[in-house]
């Protein structure tokens, strides 16, 4: 029983002397004037910067001349003015331009593209003012929007996408490059069209409807380029696409809703799942159903009298998604039932060495028993109650449930009506359930056509899930490893910013001609600028994805985060971390004034009479910078009023993007670790302290809270020394991040068993994740997709539990007998693919199993992975160790079978994942890279990372705070 | 008439007007026999549709707002006002819906006189005028001849017009929906166009029987289907200025700006 933190004032009325409260050590830190802490910085975290400098960051440099294209372009063939012209003849002129979109010559379809940019862009011949060109900007898109032109831009896209493919496919030769550069460009101009449409109407509900009732949904469409980039990486070169992250991300907000959304949507789909909405925000501390049943564990050891109160909502914890201790020997047979998968890793080995010397606490206490005295000490019962008083059962934890309770129904071969657990938890749920149903009146249509989005969308993108993730990572990758001295080239430009920015001058001179010196620093921050808007953008779909995908289903989330960390994310956000100092990003200014978007179209305004590639600085550009800087300044301003009772003096000078995306990388390694034991040890492992320390540095509420958490997360596991020489560490993560009821994360009671637990824990939840992704998705219409399918007589040696009725040979077969590796078990085919069917040219076959399953080997298999797909084993199969290379296909008996059977028991397929390994590493941390005590990653892996390329982070020169 | 049919007013229900297709059969008890207008099997070409043309709300179908365009049709082919004329107390947006729906079904006699002469000899790319259109319909970009661009515009119209998730019902059509009509009629129009100046002869002889062209030009005028400068087709008043068409050729090669990826 440990409950270190205190859980409510009012219970607490006596606070004993030698412990502080939470509130009381609040009060004393809020005394101490903090001078060390560094200027609070002014951002303000939102789902995505004002619009106009949304725009700006669209268009990069390089291409920004275009827009001079685009107004001679349209001011060749529209004679008149724009501003002008009334309404239905803009609207005649439109048409006009989306018709010519569809014609057969790509020169003329370039031309019309251009006109419409024109339109799109804000007519920007005729602005008076950046203010002014941003509500052209607005009205001219939404007059697009009514003549249709989401259609045709779609359309456009659509055929010009499919060009594409068919132009990179390996048959196509002649020429192949001039064509796929023409197609590009279209592609560009078609996202750019599309961009500004949706980028106008973000926030307008309708236009979302408009976009998911697209065939393809835009969203899906979008997602599915992402995946067919992977293919298609020799030819995509000059692919642009930083265009098209943007553009989905805007899309997937748009058509699925921000953050707000996602908040108002989650008390809908706790209504939904039958579960009360969240009634106090602000609740402070929070139990878990998982939380409440250790307790109820240890405390039923102890004083076996005790009669805990039953669980409300979930009568049991799904043993995925807990770190519930599987070596708890429970007399209880509930858990006897959920931890039976864990049966193997039940040890009574795994006592500390202290425990040795102790008496053993887990010893049955009796409590003298007489009528007066309660079976229990008070103080237990009182804590029982407050585990119930404050329960929280998440939507993650009852999905998860409700999911594992469906498998278990299938492993028992139960019917639907029939249930697992006795009678009282069912009424229970039941009872809960049929309040919910009461409570679904109030899902309104549209709530639920939201929710109905989400789940089109993965059920759509689900065979492409792989791709996408690879191929976003593998972009993010590239915004980072190219340069190695990223943060040099940071501080240059940031010099150089600074140095533009008080001189515009020279910086616009420098702008425009390539020849002069600042030329290439142009350039070079025009890359800078380039990467970190891409990662702004996977920071944000990565980010966004997540949180809607968890709003829909916790397994739906679970997968992509899944193959989030088997594509080695979490190392790659890290690293990203690692090579960077995120205090000195946050602050860069990789913006070149005159180039950007608005400027540059304010400067073609005012030197209309020059030939647009030079221009000078007159004083109406000042003036105009001076407005846009005021404007900035006002929006600070506000800022400071609104927190004028915080006396912190705060910093306006930061960068949106860097922010923004800094503080998506952490959210997003929050969301992939929280309570994950086995990713958590990934990060230890990685050293991620070290780089989230360094994070620290940043003074600002939102980026320190989830730096916070990620510390949190690991410090059960980090070492003692570590812990002692960064109190002020621990201090703050007490001061900041909400605790829990039940929260162990200072010294946590049984850290070996969490480790021990870490890897069947994960195996589950894969299990439970293939279990519910089977169930749902795999049906007919995904023949071709990620999985073989299910309703033809696939090859299933290892069939569904229900499916055939048992008897001897197949029986050999049944899980429970033979202890497969939980990585086998789901990625068999895959095995059998490599290992068994591309080695002999006759297909082998297995005569008895073929009597009982009806085989159709003939049947093609999916294309053999490189070891990529969404299954592939982390440990691929073991040259030489193979146990199936001994077996003779051809003449297979069932002494055989029984013999192989053996042989997996005993050199079966483990993960190559060692505790003593982990151990010393903990403890003795060197820093070398060798192979033998890095993690070890299988080299085929899985991953935008290619072997050489994952390294265990080493100190950059900067890095000064010793570890350990 | 001594049917007491509830007038047919807009936005009727659709559940009440859908499931009323039993109704013929009950008023077969009455005396009203020509409500029921059907061609009876064995029915000869030159009796077939001889019904009477009755007002809207005196026919007594699911369908009636279609089968009332078409009473209207056989009745005066050539009196275009009327025709498009929105009938009292109807959706603008049924009413287009209703004669989008003709359209189709009475372009495919004119794709049946095409096929005589325009082959994938004749004219191998879909043309009208200077005006050059990449077929929609396939995975791939593909040259169709002119013949199958027809048909495959054809077919994609009446698969959206049928489509069950743009258009469920029929009496009334969702909002979002009704973008489709400006990019459907600019298809059809490309048929038209083709035809024109392609195969005249064969346009005017269409023409003269059927008034097609002339009462899908009243349509997109009345409810502003097609810009008028893309209506390619030189006929009565309508002179177009092809202005932008001819500065289509003269342009200058385009660049290649994007660089998106390293």
């Amino acid at each position: 029983m440990n409950i270190d933190v205190d859980p409510s004032k009012e219970l607490n009325d006596e606070v004993p002397n030698d412990s502080l409260t939470l509130g009381q050590l609040r009060k004393i830190v809020k005394q101490f004037p903090n001078k060390q802490k560094a200027k609070e910085i002014a951002f303000i975290y939102a789902d995505n910067d004002n619009l106009s400098s949304e725009i700006d960051e669209f268009y990069s440099y390089v291409e920004i001349s275009q827009c001079i294209e685009n107004k001679k372009a349209f001011e060749e063939g529209f004679d008149e003015s724009w501003a002008t012209c009334t309404i239905s003849e803009r609207r005649t002129y439109i048409e006009y331009l989306l018709e010519t979109l569809e014609l057969k010559d790509p020169d003329k379809r370039f031309l019309t593209a251009k006109k419409l940019l024109y339109i799109a862009q804000g007519t920007f011949g005729e602005s008076t003012s950046p203010e002014h060109h941003l509500e052209l900007i607005v009205e001219n898109n939404k007059l697009l929007r009514k003549c249709g032109a989401l259609l045709s831009y779609f359309q456009a896209l659509k055929l010009a996408c499919r060009a594409h493919d068919h132009y990179s496919r390996p048959d196509f030769i002649s020429d192949r490059q001039a064509y796929i550069d023409d197609i590009n460009t279209e592609i560009g101009f078609c996202l750019t069209l599309l961009y500004m449409l949706v980028e106008v109407h973000r926030g307008d509900d309708s236009f979302g409807s408009e976009l998911v009732e697209l065939d393809p949904p835009m969203s899906v469409f979008l997602f599915e380029i992402i995946a067919s980039l992977r293919e298609k990486e020799k030819n995509a070169k000059g692919y642009p696409v930083k265009k098209l992250l943007l553009l989905s991300w805007k899309v997937v907000l748009v058509s699925l809703g921000g953050s707000n959304d996602i908040q108002k949507l989650k008390d809908v789909v706790r209504l939904i799942n039958g579960l009360a909405p969240i009634h106090n925000k602000e609740f402070l501390i929070k139990t878990t159903p998982i939380d409440y049943h250790t307790f109820q564990n240890e405390v039923t050891q102890k004083y076996p009298t005790y009669v805990p109160p039953p669980c409300p909502v979930i009568p049991m914890p799904p043993i995925t998604t807990n770190q519930f201790p599987s070596n708890v020997n429970s007399n209880d047979m509930s858990t006897q039932n959920s931890s039976s998968n864990n049966s193997t890793t039940n040890s009574n080995s795994s006592k500390s060495r202290k425990q040795q010397f102790q008496t053993n606490q887990r010893q049955p206490f009796i409590f003298p028993f007489s009528k007066s005295t309660p079976t229990v000490p008070k103080s237990i019962q009182e804590a029982g109650d407050l585990y119930l008083k404050f329960m929280y059962t998440s939507l993650g934890t009852f999905q998860c449930w409700k999911e594992k309770e469906e498998m278990k129904k299938q492993q028992f071969g139960l019917t639907n009506n029939e249930t697992l657990y006795d009678e009282k938890n069912m009424i229970n749920c039941e009872k809960e359930m049929s309040t919910g149903s009461d409570m679904e009146a109030q899902v309104t249509k549209k709530d639920r056509e939201k929710l109905d989005r989400i789940e089109l969308l993965y059920r759509s993108i689900l065979p492409h899930m792989q791709n996408i993730v690879i191929v976003l990572l593998k972009l993010l990758l590239a915004t980072v490893s190219s340069n190695p001295n990223n943060v040099k080239v940071n501080d240059n430009s940031d010099n150089i910013a600074k140095e533009s920015a008080t001189n515009n001058v020279c910086s616009s001179s420098d702008g425009n001609s390539d020849s002069s010196p600042g030329g290439s620093s142009i350039e070079e921050i025009d890359v800078t600028r380039h990467r970190e808007i891409t990662s702004k953008a996977v920071s944000a779909i990565l980010l966004l994805m997540l949180k809607h995908l968890k709003l829909s289903h916790i397994l739906k989330f679970e997968y992509v985060s899944q193959l989030l960390v088997d594509s080695n994310c979490l190392l790659l956000i890290l690293k990203m971390f690692g090579l960077q100092d995120v205090s000195l990003t946050i602050k860069a200014k990789n913006e070149v004034d005159d180039l950007n978007f608005f400027r540059y179209c304010s400067n073609i305004n005012n030197d209309k009479h020059k030939s647009g590639k030079t221009f000078d600085n007159n004083l109406s550009d000042n003036k105009n910078i001076n407005i846009l800087n005021d404007n900035k300044r006002m929006d600070d301003s506000n800022l400071d009023d609104n927190n004028d009772n915080n006396d912190a003096i705060v910093d306006s000078d930061y960068c949106w993007r860097n922010f923004f995306s800094a503080i998506n990388f952490l959210r997003i390694l929050q969301k992939l670790t929280k309570k994950k034991t086995h990713r958590i040890l990934l990060l230890v492992q990685y050293k991620s302290s070290a780089i989230l320390k360094r994070i620290l540095k940043v003074s600002h509420p939102l980026l320190e809270l989830y730096a916070l958490k990620v510390l949190k997360n690991q410090i059960p596991f980090i070492g003692r020394k570590w812990r002692q020489s960064n109190m002020k560490i621990i201090t703050s993560i007490y001061l900041h991040c909400r605790p829990d009821l039940r929260d162990e994360w200072i010294a946590s009671s049984d850290a070996d068993a969490e480790i021990e637990d870490a890897l069947p824990q994960e195996q589950n939840l894969r299990a439970l994740i293939k279990f519910y992704n089977e169930r749902n998705y795999m049906t007919r219409d995904y023949q071709n997709g990620f999985l073989y399918d299910n309703s033809r007589n696939s090859p299933d040696i290892f069939p569904p539990y229900h499916t055939k009725p048992l008897n001897y040979v197949n029986s050999a077969y049944i899980t429970d007998d033979i202890m497969l590796d939980e990585s086998f078990l789901s990625n068999w085919e895959q095995w059998l693919q490599d290992e068994v069917y591309s080695f002999s040219l006759t297909k082998p076959h297995l005569d008895i199993v073929d009597e009982y399953y009806n085989d159709d080997i003939s049947l093609a298999f999916p294309t053999a992975g490189d070891g990529s797909e969404w299954d592939t084993p982390i440990t691929p199969p073991i040259e030489g160790r193979d146990p199936f290379t001994s077996l003779e296909w051809e003449n297979l008996t069932s002494t055989d079978i029984k013999t192989f059977e053996q042989s997996f028991k005993t050199n079966g397929y483990k993960l190559s994942y060692n505790n003593d390994d982990i151990e010393r590493k903990m403890e003795t941390v060197t820093l070398d890279d060798d192979k033998d005590t890095t993690y070890c990653w299988p080299d085929e892996i899985l991953g935008p990372l290619a072997p050489n390329e994952v390294e265990i982070w080493q100190p950059t020169p900067y890095q000064s705070d010793a570890e350990d | 008439m001594s049917n007491i049919v509830p007038s047919n007013e807009p936005n009727n229900t659709s559940s009440s007007s859908e499931t009323s297709i039993s109704s013929p059969i009950t008023s077969t008890s009455t005396e009203h026999k020509p409500a029921l207008r059907r061609n009876r099997p064995g029915t000869k070409l030159e009796d077939a549709y001889q019904f009477p043309h009755i007002s809207l709300d005196q026919i007594d179908s699911a369908f009636a707002l279609q089968e009332y365009l078409q009473s209207l049709i056989r009745a005066n082919r050539e009196n275009i006002d009327a025709l498009v004329e929105l009938p009292a107390g109807q959706d603008k947006e049924t009413w287009q819906y209703e004669h989008l729906r003709q359209l189709c079904l009475e372009l495919n006699y004119l794709v049946i006189q095409l096929e005589a002469e325009c082959t994938s000899q004749t004219c191998p790319e879909m043309k009208a005028d200077d005006w050059q259109y990449l077929c929609a319909a396939h995975q791939a970009p593909l040259n169709c001849c002119a013949i199958d661009y027809i048909v495959h515009t054809l077919d994609g119209a009446t698969t959206l017009l049928n489509s069950h998730k743009y258009f469920p019902s029929r009496i009334s059509i969702p909002e979002t929906s009704l973008k489709h009509y400006q990019s459907i009629a600019r298809r059809l129009y490309r048929i038209f166009a083709h035809t024109w100046f392609h195969h005249r002869e064969i346009f005017e002889a269409f023409e003269n029987e059927n008034m097609l062209y002339a009462r899908f030009l009243k349509l997109s005028d009345r409810y502003e289907l097609i810009a008028k400068n893309l209506l390619i087709i030189p006929y009565n008043n309508n002179i177009n200025d092809n202005q932008d068409t001819h500065n289509n050729h003269n342009n200058e090669s385009s660049e290649i700006f994007s660089r998106d990826m390293e």
